[in-house]
């Protein structure tokens, strides 16, 4: 390092020092394995990094600081002093009521007494518009469900006050207020409040102002809470769909499994973001919710436990401990407890979160593991808003809304990121291996295709040319033996067949040009014998599955018939006709040979054996063959299907050679 | 008969040679002027008295006789170049007409049928296979690779007239199927030899080569 010659740039002297002299720790440069080094945040942060810091910053933010101003800068004024009674079952304001009322200021939350809470309260209040034309009323948030009076007329309300009572804590509140009901000085607000046995009871600032600018502030505060978080919950029940898809067919590992789960228990969850009327007791509803958020917890964990490489089964267990817990709350029979219960389950969760996050941070930070950076991105997102939400509650500042509900956020994006780059990966990977797979295919192809061609170069030049010089030297010599003579021309013949079932031709299963080629071979036979070929080949479609063998195969079969005719018949005439036939369904073609000859005895053993061999080969062939001697020539009919049977196989040769 | 037809028979093997020359030397029509083992001396016997027809054996000890049969060719003396083989195979048989020969003899045929053959050559007939008709349907037709689609397609008589080879029909028959003539029929068959020829002339030699493999 230190004998560098040529003036390091900034960076590469950044990069050369020991994380541990940057951060003044440590005198000692020895560079260990487990040493974090500059260099690799260089390397680390040359790549993914700074676009995750950036996105985890700007989706913090975003989520901690909505926009939207205060509603006295636009001319409305934010009615935060009230007084508040409880009162049972007023379904209107509780005019004729005197005592009891108690001076609050918003936001307001009660219910957080262990004994004889309260779940109705009205509030009240005077005030002056101080503006004219079209006004409207907006609430960030309430529990659970509130109606409001001006004037002595209902305004509105967010639901009836019946059990189950609906949801409306995450749902800001918007409504008109008609022009003719406001009075020009006083006026005078009432709010009537009901909340679940398990819940607190809350009501932010009302603010009173210019329609437009509340309407434009509700929409803004529903996308964020509502809309927001009903896209965020579709998108990861999508992904979730499409990671368990992959994880079923393909052999993708376990933390995919674990990820979807909890993905899809969040989904879940996060109904409860957005359901305001829920069809069952709340108390059931609450118990389902709760139970997703928890099991979301429970797989999340171990996700990130597999991702990390951690061997935490404790925390875990923990969380198991704390959702079999909260399943107890549904009997649990007394409100306060359960109430106390839920708190510890809220607590829970927070701790899970915070110990997600720092563990994500802190391993992401420190070790080199693959997708570091939306490790990182992942743990500073979870930190940041559950950080946020615990200083709120422990400060007892309630927020506009919470914002643990986006934390999945995080995960869903560095979850879909490494999911959608695997995928890349294996396409890549896929395309590569089919190139490969097919260059290798060619490549024996071609292998076969060359190999064929010498072989057949070696048997025409060498055993073919021999053949016939040795036929032809044995032809000149007068004292020729004439049986050597024959012998010598069946090799030939032989050899031909071989290399005609060799040609595209038979490679292609062209069945009327291998007919036509024995036609070739043993027309000059004939014609010496007298006779004569009728001649009613049609175009057949290819036996793709015939291979050399087969042609061969069928090529002796032919020849194997024509011999029989010119030997045994004594005919002067051989008709050969093919066409298509279909048996059983199967599409098949058929070859037929029939001559004029005086038939044959089947029963003679010599005809016997030569049956016997066509049979085999047609075995062989997979087809079937009809043998019909009469006394007006022999009928030779032989069916092959276009297509074979796989589960077939051959027959042993010799099985039923002997048979019929 | 006139003049008799001069053949010059080029083959290495003695006693093939010999019964060749035997074979069409006892036919009036046939004169064998000359014979010749290596592809050097056939040049030079070709070249200095240019017979008819010339036999040729691809296997010569210099070399392949299919550079023979392109040097013949390429002269454009008119002088028919017959390739003579073993067995008849597809390759052997198609690299020659590729380079120029007019037809193709098994070196064990009758010699009647050898006889005939060399006859109806000088006549306009071309002896094909099914084999080969099949193989040029497909060549000329659908050539696999577009580079290699010749030029000049086979015409619509000329693909039946190979569809019918193909299928085992002699030409007569086919004559008679097509209500042709059968010098017109054999007719189209030299002319799909020298449009091939013409083809793969014009192509490099490593590819017409390539072409005429499987």
């Amino acid at each position: 390092m230190s004998t560098a010659t040529a003036p390091l740039t900034w960076a590469q002297r950044l990069k050369q020092v020991p994380l541990d002299a940057w951060v003044g720790r440590a005198q000692n440069r020895t560079v260990t394995g487990e040493c974090w080094h500059m260099r690799e945040i260089g390397l680390w942060a040359g790549r993914r990094g700074p676009v995750c810091l950036l996105m985890a910053l700007a989706m913090t933010l975003a989520l901690l600081f909505p926009a939207g101003r205060a509603n006295a800068e636009t001319g409305g004024v934010t009615l935060n002093q009230f007084e508040r009674l409880f009162i049972a079952d007023a379904s209107e304001p509780p005019v004729g009521v005197q005592h009891g009322w108690q001076p609050v200021s918003l936001k307001d939350v009660w219910g957080q007494e262990r004994r004889a809470r309260h779940r109705e309260a009205w509030y009240r209040t005077t005030f002056d518009v101080g503006h004219d034309g079209e006004l409207g009323l907006f609430v960030a948030r309430i529990s659970a469900n509130a109606s409001f009076w001006l004037n002595g007329q209902e305004l509105g309300n967010t639901g009836p006050f019946t059990d189950p009572l609906p949801r409306n804590w995450n749902h800001p509140i918007y409504l008109p207020i008609p022009p003719q009901w406001v009075r020009p000085g006083a006026n005078v607000l009432y709010v009537r409040l009901m909340v679940d046995q398990s819940r607190l009871g809350l009501l932010y600032e009302i603010d009173v102002g210019p329609r437009e600018q509340l309407a434009a502030r509700y929409g803004r505060s529903y996308f964020a809470k509502v809309a927001a978080s009903q896209i965020l919950t579709g998108l990861m029940l999508t992904s979730v769909a499409v990671v368990l898809a992959f994880w079923f067919t393909t052999g993708l590992p376990h933390s995919y499994l674990w990820f979807a789960l909890g993905s899809l228990c969040w989904g879940l969850y996060s109904f409860e973001l957005f359901v305001r009327h829920v069809p069952m007791p709340s108390d059931v509803w609450q118990l389902f919710y709760s139970s997703m958020l928890l099991s979301a917890a429970y797989f999340y964990s171990k996700t990130m436990h597999v991702v990390l490489d951690l061997e935490r089964r404790w925390v875990e267990r923990v969380v198991l401990g704390v959702l079999a817990g909260n399943a107890l709350l549904f009997f649990a029979p007394v409100v306060p407890v359960t109430f106390g219960l839920r708190m510890l389950v809220q607590a829970a969760i927070v701790i899970w979160l915070a110990y997600a996050g720092t563990t994500l941070l802190v391993v992401g930070l420190r070790r080199r593991t693959e997708h570091r950076a939306w490790i990182v991105f992942t743990g500073i997102t979870v930190l940041t808003l559950t950080g946020y939400d615990g200083v709120m509650a422990v400060l007892r500042i309630t927020a506009d809304f919470a914002k643990f509900p986006y934390v999945p956020l995080a995960a869903f994006i560095a979850g879909g990121s490494v999911f959608v780059r695997r995928l890349i990966e294996t396409a890549r990977d896929q395309d590569r291996l089919r190139s490969q797979l097919a260059a290798t295919r060619t490549h024996e192809a071609s292998a076969v295709t060359a190999e064929r061609t010498r072989l057949m170069r070696e048997i025409h030049d060498g055993v073919g040319n021999q053949l016939v010089s040795t036929l032809a030297r044995l032809e000149q010599s007068p004292s020729a033996d004439l049986e050597l003579l024959r012998s010598l021309r069946t090799s030939l013949e032989d050899l031909r067949l071989i290399v005609h079932s060799l040609q595209s031709m038979a490679q292609e299963g062209d069945v009327a040009t291998l007919l036509a080629t024995i036609r070739e071979r043993v027309e000059p036979g004939l014609n010496a014998q007298g006779i004569v070929f009728d001649w009613q080949v049609r175009p057949l479609p290819n036996v793709e599955r015939f291979d050399s063998e087969q042609a061969l195969q069928l090529m002796r079969l032919v020849q194997e018939a024509i011999t029989n005719v010119i030997k045994h018949a004594r005919a002067t005439r051989i008709r050969m006709a093919c066409g298509e036939e279909s048996r059983d369904g199967r599409r098949g073609i058929f070859v037929q040979i029939d001559d004029d000859g005086c038939g044959f005895d089947p029963l003679r053993p010599s005809a016997g054996v030569g049956l016997g061999n066509m049979r085999h080969r047609a075995l062989r062939l997979q087809g079937a063959i009809d043998i019909t001697p009469s006394a007006a020539g022999t009928k030779i009919r032989l069916w092959l299907p276009i297509e074979g049977s796989p589960g077939r196989p051959a027959p042993h040769p010799g099985a039923r050679a002997s048979a019929e | 008969m006139a003049e008799p037809i001069n053949v010059i028979v080029v083959e290495d093997e003695p006693a093939t040679l010999a019964r060749l020359v035997a074979v069409v030397g006892q036919d009036p029509a046939l004169r064998v002027v000359a014979t010749a083992a290596t592809l050097a001396a056939a040049r030079a016997c070709i070249f200095a008295e240019p017979p008819h027809v010339v036999l040729c054996d691809l296997g010569l000890p210099d070399g392949s006789g299919i550079d023979l049969i392109r040097e013949v060719s390429a002269a454009d003396s008119g002088i028919l170049v017959m390739v003579l083989s073993a067995l008849g195979d597809e390759q052997s048989v198609i690299a020659s007409i590729m380079a120029g020969a007019k037809g193709y003899l098994l070196k064990d045929d009758s010699g009647t049928s050898i006889c005939t053959a060399i006859v109806q050559l000088t006549q306009g007939a071309s002896p094909i296979s099914a084999a080969i008709a099949r193989y040029l349907l497909v060549k000329l037709k659908e050539p696999r690779v577009p580079e290699q689609r010749p030029p000049s397609l086979l015409t619509e008589r000329e693909t039946q007239v190979l569809e019918l080879v193909a299928q085992g029909y002699r030409s007569h028959e086919i004559a008679d199927r097509l209500f042709l003539s059968y010098h017109t029929v054999v007719h189209h068959i030299r002319h799909v030899y020298d449009k091939l020829a013409v083809n793969s002339r014009s192509q490099a030699i490593g590819k017409a080569s390539q072409l005429g493999l499987l």
